[in-house]
């Protein structure tokens, strides 16, 4: 009964490595997994009455995802090499191909990278989908208003100063004339009138004491209640300041000291010597830029709420507000407006009409030059002209409104040789034309705050309104698949770089590793082959 | 210990991955042409992927050339990963009800579950 016995002991499962036995198990697990997103995703878009398919809403373009499969399926290819060189021991290049294997994964990457910079500054992302039109007006006021709060923040600690505030000047577009005029008068005093204004100042607004006081004594704090004999010693005070105003700043000028609060606080702070002329200009430009921004947005939020505007008309002003800016030429002329680069359509036409200012007329389009190119009008071209797209097909009549006269001339002979031309809109009068060559430089009021900006990425703040019916249940599926295959692609990732850690030293004791690497890769590329055409072309 | 099968079989990789490539070029080229209808387009997508799937599984991965023990453990989740669709089919996909979903607008009850969305002005 216990005899020894000469035939080999039982072995217990199949001959293979217990890594080997666990990565399948593992493998198993990770298609239940997947198998939950993409079901998930099966069902819920048989299930939705519509989905976004359109690339214009959706920003899937199928070369990014077919370059991504052609990627992964050579890395698979690469790993297979790999493992079948560590079976023969020819592990350099093993070692080879392990790093062009990681090299193509680091390349899918970059292009799902690219893939999802563009979801991201098109705000496809779920949850911040508008999905109507009044959703995507709401969204549009909202994003502004959160660029008016932040500007608004930065602009409290560097206001003119806190007196200011606590003043309460709100009329700041209408006082900073005064202030600029008393400020560039005042540079070309003495010292000492300087210093005379400066006590007068201090005497009329009810401060003690002028000696390197900061500046906010300057203005008078109105909470004190003054007695009637305080009261007629301001008065005098403010008289002889006046007076003295007058005198040294001229009539207009030194009239405006003493009923600008802005005026004596720029007067003050020369006095102080706190801030320069040129510092003080930069600061009022900065608070009438906020001012109009923020006026801008309440007329806007208020017409959102009231439902008079629609989202269209938003978008135009998100676009107008992105566009308005001072354009300076090489020449030194400077227009401000809404700056935008536009494409010129110069038409021609068989006949010449004569059109005067602001006429309305309708022409037979016969060619088209856009940017150079010319188009025989044979072909459907879409044009985009000031109100919109507009469809040329054979023989078609558009009408186009003529800002001038020279103006419609120079667009109906036109064949001349395209050049880039920016055009300056100012809020009244005609647009102003500038040959891109001209341009000297463009300072536009908002665009910085309302497009954020690292390197160079650079995305939107301020979204054009683009409602996506269906977008978030989109957005949430897209990026729920696609983020957990990226995701396991970094974890293949790591694995390869445990193999090449070992750099020349890499050996046998590692085929396994390698082999089983191998197989979780090919699962990831297995994965993105059914996401490919999942995501990509249904 | 490795597996010891491995010198006993000879895959030409390469033609395996060329194969693969050709697969995906076709799946492009069915998305790029116009089809009858999405159902063909769908259908004929997934054999591309599902011949394409077959070729990593069976060559990169080798199952064709190892033992039957791997369909033992894949077997159960394959049955869960399409019968877990399956099961929520009727419950998500198919509408035996009104879809009152915000974003759709019912000119007419329609009961498929594929009627067309329109955007609805929706005041919150």
């Amino acid at each position: 009964m216990s005899s020894p016995s000469h035939t080999s002991p039982l072995k217990m499962g199949i001959p293979i490595p217990n890594s080997k036995l666990a990565i399948w198990l593992f493998l198993g697990t990770e298609i239940m997994f997947f198998t939950a997103f993409i079901g998930t995703y099966i069902v819920l878009r048989l299930g939705s009455p519509g989905w976004p398919t359109d690339p214009h809403d959706t920003h899937i373009h199928i070369w990014a995802g077919g370059l991504n499969t052609f990627v992964l399926l050579a890395s698979s290819y690469f790993v297979v090499v790999a493992h079948e060189a560590m079976a023969k021991r020819n592990f350099a290049r093993a070692r080879k191909f392990i790093i062009y294997t990681f090299v193509l994964a680091c390349v899918f990457l970059g292009i799902k990278g690219y893939e999802y910079y563009g979801k991201i500054s098109h705000d496809i992302l779920p949850g911040r989908i508008a999905e109507t039109e009044q959703q995507g007006s709401l969204k549009a006021v909202s994003e502004l208003s959160y660029v008016v709060t932040e500007w608004k923040n930065e602009l409290i600690p560097q206001e003119l100063h806190p007196e200011v505030k606590k003043a309460n000047i709100t009329d700041i577009e209408t006082q900073s004339p005064d202030a600029l005029a008393v400020l560039a008068a005042a540079k070309e005093l003495t010292p000492e009138d300087l210093t005379a204004l400066g006590k007068a100042l201090v005497k009329a607004t009810g401060n003690d004491s002028f000696s390197g006081q900061p500046i906010t004594q300057f203005v008078q704090d109105k909470k004190k209640k003054l007695t009637a004999e305080e009261t007629k010693a301001e008065s005098k005070a403010v008289a002889e300041l006046t007076e003295l105003a007058k005198s040294k700043l001229g009539e207009d000028v030194g009239g405006q000291v003493a009923s600008s609060r802005l005026a004596q606080v720029a007067l003050g702070s020369l006095a102080q010597k706190e801030v320069t002329i040129e510092a003080f200009e930069a600061q009022l430009e900065q608070l009438k830029r906020y001012s109009s921004l923020n006026a801008t947005l309440a007329e806007m939020r208020n017409a959102v709420a009231a439902e008079t505007i629609s989202m269209h008309e938003v978008g135009r002003k998100v676009d107008q507000l992105n566009g308005r800016g001072t354009l300076e030429t090489n020449s030194g002329e400077a227009y401000s407006g809404i700056v935008s680069h536009d494409q010129l359509v110069r038409l021609s036409f068989e006949e010449t009409p004569s059109v005067a200012k602001d006429d309305k007329v309708t022409l037979v389009i016969h060619h088209v030059e856009i940017a150079g190119s010319v188009h025989e009008v044979g072909e459907t071209i879409t044009v985009r002209t000031e109100d919109g797209p507009v469809t040329l097909h054979d023989g078609s009549e558009v009408e186009l409104r003529f800002g001038a006269e020279s103006h419609a001339a120079g667009i109906i002979e036109g064949h001349s040789a395209f050049e880039s031309e920016w055009r300056v809109r100012p809020d009244e009068g005609e647009d102003q034309l500038v040959a891109a060559s001209d341009v000297k430089s463009i300072d536009y009021f908002y665009r910085n705050r309302m497009n954020g900006s690292w390197l160079f990425f650079s995305w939107p703040r301020v979204h054009h309104p683009h409602p996506v019916v269906f977008g978030n249940l989109f957005a949430s599926v897209y990026f729920l698949m696609t983020g957990f295959h990226a995701i396991h692609v970094i974890v293949g990732m790591i694995l390869f770089a445990i193999v090449l850690k070992d750099g020349a030293n890499l050996g046998a004791n590692k085929t396994d590793f390698v082999e089983n690497s191998g197989l979780y890769w090919h699962f990831v590329d297995l994965v993105w082959i059914f996401l490919f055409p999942l995501i990509y072309i249904v | 210990m490795s597996d010891s099968g491995h010198g006993s079989h000879h895959v030409n990789y390469l033609l395996i991955f060329v194969l693969l490539c050709g697969f995906t070029a076709l799946s492009v080229v069915a998305d790029l042409v116009e089809m009858p209808s999405k159902a063909v387009l769908i259908v004929i997508v997934f054999a591309i992927a599902s011949a394409k799937a077959t070729c990593v599984l069976l060559f990169f991965m080798h199952l064709k050339f190892e033992g039957n023990w791997k369909l033992i453990i894949l077997a159960p989740t394959t049955i869960l990963a399409i019968g877990l669709p399956i099961a929520l089919m009727p419950d998500v996909a198919f509408h035996y009800y009104i879809n009152d979903a915000a974003q759709i607008v019912h000119d007419d009850i329609d009961t498929d579950g594929h009627d067309e969305s329109h955007p609805k002005k929706h005041t919150h």
